[in-house]
């Protein structure tokens, strides 16, 4: 190896453009003692927490080719009291994580990608329906401060068409990464153009369990300071698990039908360094009222022993975002406010039941790599809303700061 | 040159060309507005000599006895596409801004969307985005007024100081925003007589004075004389001075047409970090 590095330095010295960026993530939550207003969650209830992420950047041109690489490691403290009524208990979880890590190189017009890599195809701000590749942004941290978010694995090329339109087709494995946003290997296709003011896209995925989706968006520039945007989706097959209504043996049970979600919204600058988002979300799988209801009349001791499929039907319940119908996503960023911050409000609001997920946020940069942040999250609704059992982000203080260096 | 010295010839010559707006400058006719028209694209020139080009661009602000430094790379493409990628700080480097037509967007990096910014907006210090992502008048403003220094119906004297100048002011321009992209809502734009811009007072749509840009160096690439330095003085906050440094200028980039769409913003985000 020794033999080969000044050979492979001087290859770099003239043919490799190349940077590491280093950041840095840190947060205290605190959580005043509360107790679960509900009856049958099976995730545990949270007491204080902190959390820390070092996430390493490389990105390069070796030869003909673009490599990036973003990675890190990630520790959580965290107080528990499981939902099994056993004792508190301090957590402590850490995690090596690779958020994306591909290379890509361009032939002609054609774009090759291979590897892990973030695609979002959508024009919403959050839970984009036509994000068909990659996972896309969560309500809870939009800005994927947390660097929380990961790529999908896949193999796949991009090709311009002219200066306004692009082609894209992937591959996506069936490996355990792909499982958050697929249930086997897919093909995915976008075509987009640009036709001033209005961004155009058709997308579509196949799933070899034969699962199809298509859907368009679209986004339109209005004056100097609006954009409105609004997505279409349909999929052939529903995945959603609904509570049993007839004594079935199990507590879930599937539905055979056609899923359609639509989302419509826009963003507005009116004044300089203040920008709103605003966005409905319509799911025609989610829970209806007889649905949630069923829902909230389980009780944890009449349950008895949980099957695997219905456990792993809950776990999945718990981490779903969005588990009814109707949303509205409402954003408000004003850039050095007063001269001192940013301010961020973030509403998510479930419409079906008016509960509702908020969050205000406090940045301040300090010096020029690193900002401090103190955060307030709480949630509005009754105990059996939708978001008024999300007792883990009710009432909740973090403070921390983010570090970047190269 | 001192900047103080410069800054009274550039005085004097606002005084001077006052006068011969008094005097003359006024609506131009349509023949002295092809006149006009065709300055006006010469100093452009100068500006943007090609269609296509990629510079470097480094940005010192001084306010009060605060000091700070960006630096950017700037790809111009087409005429009518900028896509600009910061590199310092390090806290920012990732972040773009691009400009298609009379549109622009911010991504900040690993960010969910891009959002939409106005042309005034600053990038920061004392300068706009408007300034760095647009660098001609003509697609943007109408010629409101037009007026040349060695009319021979001006019998004003030049002042002393802009007689010294190797390349004395000669054409004064009031423009008005024509189009949605356009920065300023008036731009009193001062142009030499070998056509390059010298200096500009720009005002908001209030009518508020409030930038003053002095075009200080040009240099010689590729054959073509470009403007390299550009002074802001911000007169609505005391004390604020941009000064805006070109270099590494190249008329030939090799990026892909995707990177100038805005679907394509995330990709150049992180390409962007090799710089």
């Amino acid at each position: 190896m020794k033999r080969f590095l000044p050979i492979l330095l001087s290859y770099c010295g003239v043919a490799c453009a190349s940077d590491f960026l280093v950041g840095t993530y840190s947060q205290y939550v605190y959580r005043p003692e509360h107790q679960s207003q509900l009856g049958n969650t099976f995730a545990p209830i949270l007491g204080d927490e902190t959390f820390n992420v070092l996430n390493a950047e490389y990105s390069a041109h070796q030869g003909f080719a673009d490599i990036y690489l973003s990675s890190g490691v990630s520790y959580l403290t965290q107080e528990q009291w499981p939902f099994d009524g056993s004792e508190r208990s301090n957590v402590n979880t850490a995690r090596t994580y690779v958020s994306e890590a591909y290379t890509q190189t361009q032939i002609s017009d054609y774009v090759i990608a291979l590897g892990r890599k973030k695609v979002r195809w959508g024009v919403a701000y959050v839970l984009s329906p036509t994000d068909l590749v990659s996972q896309g942004a969560q309500p809870s941290d939009p800005e994927n401060d947390a660097y929380s978010m990961s790529g999908s694995d896949l193999l796949g090329t991009s090709v311009t068409l002219g200066d306004s339109s692009i082609l894209d087709f992937y591959y996506l494995p069936d490996d355990a990464r792909n499982k958050a946003i697929l249930r086997d290997q897919a093909l995915a296709f976008r075509w987009y153009k640009f036709l001033s003011p209005f961004d155009i896209s058709i997308v579509g995925r196949l799933e070899d369990s034969h699962q199809k989706s298509l859907g368009a968006n679209t986004a339109v520039a209005i004056g100097d300071s609006l954009e409105l945007h609004g997505e279409i989706l349909w999929s052939s097959d529903n995945f959603q698990s609904y509570p049993s209504q007839i004594a079935t043996g199990h507590l879930f049970e599937r539905r055979k039908n056609e899923v359609y979600k639509a989302l419509a919204g826009g963003q507005w600058s009116p004044v300089e360094k203040w920008n709103v988002v605003l966005e409905y979300l319509y799911i025609s799988n989610g829970y209806s009222k007889d649905d949630w209801n069923n829902l909230n009349n389980w009780s944890l001791g009449g349950l008895g022993d949980v099957e695997e499929s219905d456990m792993q039907a809950i776990k999945n319940f718990e981490h779903q975002v969005t588990k009814r119908k109707n949303y509205i996503f409402a954003r408000s960023l004003s850039k050095d406010f007063l001269g001192l911050m940013d301010v961020e409000l973030i509403s998510f609001i479930g419409t079906n039941d008016n509960s509702s997920l908020n969050r205000i946020s406090l940045v301040r940069r300090v010096f020029t790599s690193a900002e401090v942040f103190a955060r307030y999250s709480f949630v509005s609704g009754g105990s059996n809303s939708e978001f008024g059992k999300a007792v883990n982000v009710d009432n909740v203080y973090n403070v921390g700061f983010k570090f970047k260096f190269n | 040159m001192s900047n103080v010295s410069r800054a009274i010839g550039f005085s004097l010559a606002l005084i001077y060309l006052s006068i011969i707006n008094c005097s003359q400058a006024a609506t131009p006719s349509s023949q002295e507005e092809a006149q006009a028209l065709t300055i006006l694209k010469k100093a452009e020139h100068a500006r943007s000599p090609w269609g296509s080009m990629v510079l470097k661009a480094t940005l010192n602000t001084t306010k009060g006895n605060n000091e700070s430094t960006e630096i950017y790379r700037v790809y111009f493409k087409d005429d009518s596409k900028t896509l600009i990628g910061y590199l310092e700080p390090a806290f920012n480097r990732g972040d773009i801004a691009l400009m298609i037509g009379e549109s622009l967007w911010f991504y900040a990096k690993n960010t969910s969307r891009p959002t939409r910014i106005t042309p005034i907006q600053r990038l920061s210090g004392s300068v706009s985005y408007g300034d760095i992502t647009r660098l001609g008048w003509s697609d943007d403003y109408s010629i409101a007024e037009f007026g040349a220094s060695n009319d021979d119906s001006s019998n004003q004297e030049p002042p002393k100081a802009i007689e010294k100048e190797k390349s004395p002011i000669g054409y004064h321009f009031v423009l008005t925003a024509k189009s949605p992209s356009a920065t300023y809502q008036k731009v009193e734009l001062f142009i030499d007589r070998e056509y390059r811009a010298k200096m500009a007072e720009v005002y908001l749509l209030s009518g508020k004075h409030y930038k003053t840009l002095e075009f200080l160096d040009y240099e010689l690439v590729d054959g073509e004389y470009v403007n390299t330095k550009i002074k802001f003085t911000d007169r609505m906050s005391k004390h604020s001075i941009s000064v805006l440094e070109f270099s590494n200028i190249s008329k030939k980039f090799d990026l892909p047409n995707q990177y100038f769409l805005k679907e394509g913003m995330p990709d150049f985000s992180k390409r962007s970090l090799q710089e």
